[in-house]
């Protein structure tokens, strides 16, 4: 799904470039660049847009950001210049009236905001001009994160109604070179002129990376003028993703191009920033002090206390991350600098939560303290589909993880997964790059291990009897591996009746009349156990000398069929496999009339089984679900299709027993 | 409802003996013994909620000073996780006094920094809020915090919510008013009415102390959050202007009338005039009567806006017209006036939804008044809500219907306007205004795979209204599809749609004519395949169907449900060549409810054969919005009879 044709646009090879584009196109890159934004506005009467766009919503008339990375007295400063003009066509485009833009102090600040809106003039088809009069500054907090630190700025478009323009400019000051970029070219509504571009000084090397989608997506140039090189992108498509899309959790299928400072020279010297992941490791190691525990420290009394009688390496550190993971609250935690620099972990441990650097910092300190080799250890998580290699700049990970080194391998852990079952990898790092920060010089690129489809298994196994429609039997499941965690947190509850309904939802079988007056639940590191009995009323459907009962009394995965105008791929936590045993005794005085035909599928990355097989006056049906790979690409879409079709009519067939 | 199980705690605080001084609350006064927890209690414990209203004399002005004092035992690791930030106030009250603490399993005390009290925009509650954090939570520990705010001083209605969704230990609300003002209460869901202190010297003091609450109880088809425990109270006499029942519906009306209706200068005339101009030309173009068109043109114009009522901006009928947006009491001075212009008469009414709270009739509180509707005598006193652009007259949201209600009715008496206000019961809408239709005809495939349904639906009433006032706004068109689609793949969720027409997809009919719906599925999943024979999956057509097969506890809440409604359903299918049917008499089904010595819910289906063609006729109907609890079995059986027919099949057998 990604393209990588490594552009990567040194001085050399800008200035062959630029012999051969005019110089006539210098007014027109500064026109896109730096033109004010009532000088651009496109001049058609309330009238034409409303004939020109009829069925649409909102169109975005233009959507411009600028970077400019510029070198003054030898340091570098970065902006990004956001311009927007979009058309509302419904008649109560309200929502749309509220404008948040936010910013994270100290890492970037808003500046230069131009607001207003263009509102069509009553029984005249011209536009009138009104200005935001108020923009207030705004910390801005949610349920779901912890004091953030985030800032806004927030006004309201007055008089938004249908054929207004809004228009907004404004400046995002980037205090940090390293933190720029990437630019995401999809929007939620037609967009007419959708342009990025990148101007830096001539004497700075920019890193340009492509995401799903290659530089032939684009009409890109590149130009100088004076001491300065711009690069253009002007996408020929664009893709349309639902409103209100978050596009971090997307960047696995969305086009966007990704940019890092290289370098800069300054007076003959070469200054580096981000050329290799050399920089990005010195750079996170210089932000991340190393804490020296004090022998009395809080600290260490606790790791003493847990570990004292502990003898292996492996029993430790199991302990001690069981008592981070139980004791120290994940949170989402963004204010400032914490967001890049951990605090103390004693004062995570007085605190009793932090983020995932934080609870990171925490473990490795006592796993050190314990003697152990620990370290910490930064990772992007799947939702960010960058290598360190391709790309070594902060935009490769959000995410910090605990290593050790224990029997000459590294194991990779995440205090902030609740219930995550320890040596586990987390599924949402599986599969990524992880950073592993050895000392101030050292440090060591592992992949994270993806864990086996066999480890984490749902089975099911029933027994049952037809008495009079009712299937009538008891069963046995249990869920092994990080099914085995998830379940442990669902079931994560003190009260009783919430926990019965619970049960209740996974021994539900064949109907949802299905009952159970009994289970049994145990639960172990890794394995919830359940073992239950059921009675699924009316469920089999008899005549006079036949009885039909469709085995499959769960359709599992059925509706995981991939549509066509859905392009991105399924998402699997993590590899897992689906066992269903289920046995019926056949009733006295009846024989097996019709069986259907078994179902085998095998591909690379999933497949699956269901066989139908008689024996001892029982007849046993067994399906198994395998699925071997963390994502179905859009190439494999048809093959998996295929699986879901034929496991859904297989789930659409009844043995039949006839009377003998 | 079941009554919160409770111990009043009759003995008066020794804190009330002289005269109290918010201002002074410390940990010394909320200290008290040590509360014994068992081992099984609940996710979280609360300990103590204390709520404290301090009403004073402030240099000939009336404040109010609000104290709240929260301590709670975290029993389990996700309770960390609901404690981790606490809501205080909104930022526009001022916080006087803050100070919490962390009291750890094994007695360690850790006091919370001011510091960690903040101010933020909370985007889903759109708000400034003060709020803090709490450090070093663990399992087995204990948190408390108090907080003192100033706060505009409410005595019309305030409406205490007792009950939560954990336990309360002990729990304590008082109120203390100046000598000269009288406050009142009145409790719901509770045992025990508020109790009064006549001993202070300067102040007035009624309190609600309190012992063991249970924690909210939650039953199917119910709206429990309306019937948990809690307080309204409010002031009612005023000793020196010697006035008696100061809150009065009727000087409400008066105030309301006032308010809505006050004299527009001349700029604010011509802008009426232009406006009402505007829906006239509209009304050329479009049918319906008068008022349809008023609230069409203004709702399809104008946007609700959710701010403060007295913003400016819009509240006046200039500024309405020119930022094309109006607040709730903007909404109404604009309609008031409109319809006003127009010679239209029309009552307004207050009410409450009656999901979270019910009107009482017998207690005159503000804290009933939480929503304003128009009622049109012209109409056929039809009901309309001039801030919710998803409605229209005569459909209003059915949470305010089945209510009582404050009806306001304006006479002119020699030219000055006088209201009247009067407690009436707002009747819901009957079954046959909310009417689902499903009609399904089956061509089979070759062997039972890739069948054709053919699918006819009709939607009106609250039915309609999940659809109706959005069909027209989306545009997205993977969106749009999905949309479109879930109105007919009920009838195989896995089936793929082939064809869809919509007519009347849009806000301006809801009401005055149905949402009609005609598509093509084509299903794999509604035969099973038995070696030759086929069971025909028939009764997963009509989608699936609320049940209620788990047998209960005794049922404590009435049934409630939000509006009364009707389901149509006709399945037809021809019996292939060489199959017949069998099975066809399971179809038969009839369950009834009977209330009031009339059937008024009931599911009932059949079946005929003409020929080779199969009919198969569903009804079922729930004629009221509630029932009595003594009525639940019957209530079940009828639910439970259309769960049951989801999982009839038919089986079509190879001759």
């Amino acid at each position: 799904m990604r393209y990588t044709p490594k552009l990567q646009l040194r001085q050399e090879t800008y200035l062959l470039y630029s012999i051969f584009k005019s110089s006539l196109l210098t007014p027109f890159f500064l026109l896109g660049i730096f033109c004010s934004g009532t000088a651009l506005f496109s001049q058609k009467k309330p009238s034409e847009y409303l004939k020109t766009y009829k069925s649409e919503v909102i169109v975005n008339l233009r959507s411009y950001s600028h970077t400019s990375i510029n070198l003054e007295k030898g340091k570098l400063l970065t902006q990004r210049k956001h311009q927007k003009e979009t058309l509302f066509l419904h008649n109560t485009p309200h929502q749309a009236a509220l404008e948040t833009l936010e910013y994270t102090p100290p890492f970037s600040s808003i500046e230069n905001i131009n607001a207003f809106c263009r509102i069509p003039k009553k029984d005249k088809d011209v536009y009138q001009t009104q200005k935001v009069s108020r923009i207030a500054n705004k910390s801005i907090m949610s349920d779901e994160v912890f004091y953030e630190g985030f800032k806004a700025k927030q006004f309201e478009y007055p008089s938004l109604q249908k054929g207004a323009i809004t228009y907004l400019e404004y400046t995002e000051i980037i205090h940090d070179p390293k933190l720029v970029g990437r630019e995401v070219f999809t929007e939620s509504n037609t967009t007419v002129d959708r342009e990025f571009s990148l101007s830096y000084h001539k004497d700075i090397t920019i890193d340009i990376q492509y995401y799903n989608c290659t530089v032939d997506d684009f009409d890109y140039e590149v130009h100088s003028s004076g001491s300065t090189i711009t690069h253009r992108w002007v996408p020929k498509q664009i893709e349309k993703i639902p409103l209100n899309t978050n596009t971090q959790e997307f960047l696995n299928t969305l086009p966007h191009i990704a940019y890092r400072v290289v370098s800069y020279s300054f007076k003959g010297e070469e200054i580096p920033v981000l050329r290799d992941l050399n920089d990005l490791y010195h750079w996170y190691y210089q932000q991340n002090p190393t804490y020296i525990t004090a022998e009395r420290s809080a600290l260490s009394r606790i790791t003493d206390s847990l570990v004292y009688n502990e003898p292996s390496e492996m029993g430790k550190a199991e302990i001690i991350f069981n008592w981070v993971q139980s004791n120290i609250k994940y949170v989402k935690h963004e204010n400032g600098f914490e967001g890049l620099s951990p605090i103390s972990p004693e004062v995570v441990l007085s605190k009793r939560y932090g983020n995932s650097q934080d609870i990171s910092t925490l473990l490795t300190a006592m796993l050190t303290h314990a003697k152990l080799h620990a370290f910490n250890t930064w990772i992007g998580t799947r939702n960010l589909p960058y290598t360190y290699s391709e790309l070594p700049s902060p935009l490769s990970d959000n995410f910090m993880i605990t290593s050790i080194y224990i029997n000459s391998k590294y194991i990779f852990l995440d205090a902030t997964t609740t219930c995550l079952t320890f040596p586990l990898p987390s599924p949402h790092i599986q599969g990524k790059q992880a950073l592993i920060a050895i000392d101030s010089n050292n440090y060591i690129i592992q992949t994270v291990p993806t864990t086996a489809s066999e480890l984490s298994v749902n089975y099911d196994s029933a027994y049952f009897t037809i008495n009079s429609k009712s299937l009538v039997g008891t069963g046995k499941r249990f869920y092994t591996g990080h099914l085995a965690d998830s379940m442990k947190q669902v079931l994560n509850t003190k009260n009783q009746d919430q926990l019965n309904s619970l049960i209740k939802s996974h021994i539900t079988k064949g109907s949802n009349k299905c009952q159970s007056d009994g289970y049994n639940l145990t639960q172990e590191p890794f394995k919830t156990s359940l073992k239950y009995n059921f009675e699924i009323p009316e469920y089999a459907y008899q005549t006079e000398n036949r009885i039909f009962i469709n085995m499959n009394l769960e359709n599992v995965v059925s509706n995981l069929q991939l549509k066509d105008d859905k392009p991105n791929p399924l998402e699997n936590s993590y590899n897992h496999k689906i066992i269903r045993d289920f046995t019926l005794q056949i009733p006295e005085g009846y024989i097996v009339g019709f069986v259907p035909k078994p179902l085998e599928i095998k591909h690379p990355n999933f497949g699956c089984i269901a066989r139908y097989s008689l024996q001892d006056g029982t007849l046993r049906y067994q399906l198994e679900i395998d699925i071997r790979d963390l994502h179905v690409s859009y190439a494999e879409r048809d093959n998996w299709n295929n699986m879901i079709k034929s496991l859904n009519s297989a789930y659409n067939t009844s043995i039949t027993l006839i009377k003998s | 409802m079941k009554k919160a199980l409770l111990l009043i705690f009759l003995s008066c605080s020794s804190l009330f003996s002289q005269v109290f001084n918010p201002d002074e609350y410390n940990w010394d006064h909320a200290s008290y013994s040590n509360i014994q927890v068992e081992d099984n209690a609940d996710q979280y414990e609360i300990l103590r909620k204390k709520t404290f209203y301090y009403y004073y004399d402030d240099e000939g002005h009336l404040s109010l000073k609000y104290l709240f004092h929260r301590k709670v035992l975290v029993n389990s690791t996700s309770a960390i996780e609901d404690l981790k930030q606490i809501y205080m106030a909104e930022a526009k009250d001022s916080l006087i006094t803050f100070q919490a603490r962390v009291i750890s399993p094994n007695g360690n005390v850790t006091n919370i920094s001011p510091n960690n009290v903040q101010t933020g925009f909370h985007q889903k509650l759109g708000m400034e809020i003060i709020y803090f954090s709490f450090e070093g939570l663990e399992f087995g520990s204990q948190l408390e915090y108090f907080f003192l705010t100033q706060e505009y001083p409410f005595i019309t209605g305030i409406n205490e919510r007792i009950q939560e969704q954990h336990p309360i230990i002990k729990y304590e609300l008082d109120i203390l008013s100046p000598k000269n003002l009288i406050m009142v209460g009145k409790t719901y869901a509770l045992e025990y009415e508020f109790n009064s202190d006549s001993s202070l010297k300067n102040q007035n003091h009624i309190f609600l102390h309190l012992d063991s609450i249970t924690a909210m109880h939650e039953e199917p088809i119910s709206f429990p959050l309306a019937h948990c425990a809690r307080a309204i109270f409010k002031v009612d006499e005023n000793l020196l202007s010697q006035k008696k029942e100061i809150v009065s519906y009727d000087i409400i009306a008066h105030d309301i009338v006032n308010n809505l209706h006050r004299e527009l200068n001349k700029k604010e005339l011509e802008t009426l005039q232009q406006i009402k101009n505007e829906i006239i030309s509209y009304s050329q173009k479009h049918s319906g009567s008068t008022v349809r068109n008023i609230e069409n043109y203004i709702k399809s114009n104008y946007h609700y806006k959710n701010t403060h009522n007295n913003e400016y901006d819009y509240i006046n009928i200039n500024s309405i017209y020119s930022t094309k947006g109006y607040n709730e009491t903007g909404g109404f001075i604009l309609f008031s006036h409109i319809l006003r212009s127009f010679d239209i008469k029309y009552n307004y009414i207050y009410t409450t939804n009656r999901s979270r709270l019910t009107f009482d009739p017998e207690f005159a509180t503000h804290s009933f008044l939480g929503t304003m509707l128009i009622q049109i005598p012209s109409e056929s006193d039809m009901l309309m809500n001039p801030i919710n652009p998803r409605t229209r007259l005569g459909y209003v949201d059915c949470m305010y219907l089945h209510n009582y209600g404050l009806f306001i009715e304006e006479e002119y008496v020699n030219g000055e306007v006088i209201a009247s206000a009067k407690t009436r019961f707002i009747k819901s809408k009957p079954a046959a205004f909310t009417v689902d239709s499903l009609n399904v005809k089956i061509s089979f495939g070759d062997n039972f795979t890739e069948n054709t349904l053919e699918v006819k639906r009709t939607l009106s009433g609250y039915s309609a209204s999940l659809y109706q006032p959005y069909l027209e706004l989306v545009k997205q068109p993977s969106f749009k599809k999905e949309i479109e689609e879930s109105l007919i793949n009920l009838v195989d969720e896995e089936g793929e749609v082939v064809n869809i027409s919509i007519q009347n997809g849009t806000a301006n009919l809801i009401g005055i004519k149905p949402l009609k719906v005609e598509g093509t599925v084509k299903s794999d999943n509604i035969a099973i395949n038995a070696g030759g024979d086929c069971l025909l999956k028939i009764g997963s057509l009509i989608g699936e169907q609320s049940e209620m097969y788990s047998t209960e506890d005794e049922r404590t809440m009435n049934i409630e449900s939000p509006f009364a409604k009707t389901y149509v359903r006709t399945i037809a299918f021809e019996i292939p060549e060489g199959y017949q049917a069998g099975g066809l008499d399971a179809l038969k089904v009839d369950e009834a409810l009977i209330y009031e010595n009339v059937i008024s819910g009931r599911f009932t289906s059949d079946y005929t054969i003409k020929e080779n063609l199969v009919t198969i006729k569903v009804l079922e109907f729930y004629d009221e919005v509630e029932y009595p609890k003594d009525l639940f079995e019957d209530y079940r059986r009828v639910i439970n009879a259309a769960a049951d027919f989801n999982k009839k099949t038919v089986l079509l057998k190879k001759i």
